[in-house]
């Protein structure tokens, strides 16, 4: 697999492409499909197309070659992907439960710069919504390539949501060890004494990470739970973890009102404290880094409120 | 099926009027596809070859040509319009027979060249043929599966237009005119032929095997008459979509008699 790792920071892009390399020459029935990305994978050329920049297009030929027992996978830029190709994801692929696994790009807030026609905040809600898609929110690069592996062998239909860009490593954590069941959730940092909850999934694992640690030199024991996936296996086991902390706080970066937050206070009486990205809020320049810090989701936006929490709660 | 082939297709057309008397459906498009779609089930495809009706509000013309070659058995044909059965007013792919749900115009052409291009990836030669309305050929999506298809080139693709210049609330030429389409078509790379699409002996010799080989794929536009074989509904575009009553009803059935 062709990784390239500096001080533990991986792209996800990078990662899957030598990963559906991988798959390709692994899986004789499996073809990759992308819009204007012919320079994605350079193995087996002969499984590989390119439909242009046509995402309606893309996910409909997709659907041809499953439908015709082909193991499909496709990648695009998620906000264009989903939002442009939303009917064919939902009457081909859902509808048909079809094994075509979607790599999303630029998850969130990831492509910066690029701005709000390239953000994807709303991706989740959109595929929550349609049966049989299997949702995974890969914590990094690596996770994302482990997971693209087995939902190809599974042959499911499947949204793989990466960012754009380089991400710290967090998935060679020992947490993370033996644990390719991916709808058990990973805890992280403390537990037992532990009264505060973080729920993040993507970028803001890190974020959370980093607010734990700061905060635990401070003398507040927080846990961190990584969401893997949105199965109904996935969110029970979450739901779990929800009833044994007096305080929970879904760090994610997607709109508050209809991410994976939303998805949990559905599940669960436990008052549920969500900071995602506001609709209200415009999103102009940035890097992708301002932009989470903008939103309230980077490592000191987390530690303010934690601290607001438990102030209140010492009163 | 007889050996006369205008009494197998009088015959079909009573099964969609009767189909759409008493539980509703798309009548005229029905009416305007059903001699290519007899055609087709009757004379052209084989086992190895599939058929998408990207036209999918003809279903009517679809069940009544599957169930009339024994596709289709009559305990489900049966069950249209009732309900808790897959036998809706748009093709699913739960009943047998239907490989691909269609309803929502303009997907079924780009459907089609994968299909075909998985088949050729297989070593399957089957043909592949897909049945779009002219009123669809507005979709975008249908362009973004032409110029796939004229660039990837996945021979054995044959996309049928059926031309009965009618769309759900006009005439084409008052939204957008088709005739203009089938020459940039042309011009993208398609081959394009263009026949009667009542006409049986047209409609067999353009789609046989012989007659359709090399790698440019196919767009046989069969110029049709919406409504076609009931007097009353031809041409009207009222009959898109509206129910009979039942005097038309006897009206068209006698007709067809």
């Amino acid at each position: 697999m062709s990784v390239k790792r500096a001080d533990n920071v991986v792209g996800a892009r990078i990662v899957l492409e030598g990963t559906i390399g991988d798959l390709l020459e692994k899986y004789p029935n499996l073809v990759h499909i992308t819009s204007d990305g012919s320079d994605y994978v350079d193995r087996c050329s002969e499984r590989r197309f390119d439909v242009g920049i046509a995402e309606a297009n893309l996910i409909n030929v997709a659907t041809g070659f499953a439908l015709k027992n082909h193991k499909v996978i496709v990648n695009g830029i998620a906000s264009f992907v989903l939002y442009n190709a939303l009917l064919q994801i939902r009457n081909n692929i859902s509808h048909h439960d079809l094994g075509v696994i979607i790599i999303g790009v630029g998850a969130g807030l990831s492509y910066g710069h690029l701005g709000a026609t390239h953000h994807a905040l709303e991706d989740i809600a959109c595929l929550y919504t349609l049966p049989n898609i299997n949702i995974y929110l890969p914590v990094d690069g690596l996770e994302a390539a482990s997971m693209l592996q087995r939902a190809v062998s599974i042959g499911e239909p499947a949204y793989i949501r990466i960012r754009t860009g380089q991400e710290p490593v967090i998935s060679d954590r020992e947490e993370y060890e033996n644990t390719s069941d991916y709808d058990h959730p990973i805890i992280l940092g403390a537990t037992g004494e532990s009264r505060i909850l973080i729920i993040c999934y993507g970028a803001t694992v890190a974020h959370s990470l980093h607010a734990a640690q700061r905060l635990r030199e401070q003398g507040l024991s927080i846990t961190v739970l990584s969401v893997r996936t949105l199965s109904r296996t996935s969110i029970n086991k979450i739901v779990f973890q929800i009833k044994k902390f007096k305080h929970v706080i879904v760090v994610e970066e997607h709109y508050d009102e209809t991410g994976v937050g939303a998805i949990l206070s559905r599940e669960t009486d436990a008052p549920l404290i969500r900071i995602g990205v506001k609709k209200e809020v415009e999103h102009l320049g940035g890097s992708p880094d301002e932009l989470l810090a903008h939103s309230g989701l980077d490592a000191d936006s987390i530690i303010r409120k934690i601290m607001d929490v438990s102030k209140k709660n010492l009163r | 099926m007889t050996t006369d082939v205008r009494t197998d297709t009088r015959e079909l057309r009573r099964k969609i009027v009767s189909l759409c008397y008493k539980n509703g459906g798309h009548l005229g498009g029905s009416l305007s596809c059903i001699d290519a779609l007899y055609v087709l089930y009757c004379k052209i495809m084989k086992n190895e070859d599939d058929f998408i009706l990207s036209k999918g509000h003809a279903v009517p013309a679809l069940y009544a040509v599957l169930n009339f070659t024994g596709r289709l058995p009559d305990s489900v044909y049966k069950t249209y319009g009732k309900a808790d059965t897959p036998m809706i007013q748009h093709p699913s792919h739960h009943l047998d027979g239907i490989t691909y749900s269609s309803g929502a115009l303009g997907n079924g052409l780009s459907v089609g060249v994968g299909m075909k291009l998985s088949k050729n990836l297989s070593g399957d030669t089957g043909r592949v043929f897909v049945l779009m309305g002219d009123g669809e050929l507005n979709e975008g999506t249908v362009w973004e599966g032409l110029l796939y298809a004229a660039k990837s080139r996945p021979g054995g693709l044959i996309a049928m237009v059926d031309n009965n210049k009618l769309q759900a609330s006009s005439n084409t030429n008052n939204i957008i005119p088709s005739e203009p389409l089938f020459d940039a078509i042309e011009k993208l790379g398609w081959e394009v032929v263009r026949i009667n699409g009542h006409n049986y002996n047209e409609i067999i010799k353009t789609l046989s095997k012989e007659n359709i080989a090399g790698e440019r794929p196919i767009m046989v536009v069969l110029d049709t008459i919406k409504g076609k074989g009931v007097s009353f509904m031809e041409s009207d575009v009222s009959w898109h979509h509206r129910s009979m009553s039942d005097e038309e009803y006897e009206a068209a059935m006698k007709e067809l008699s």
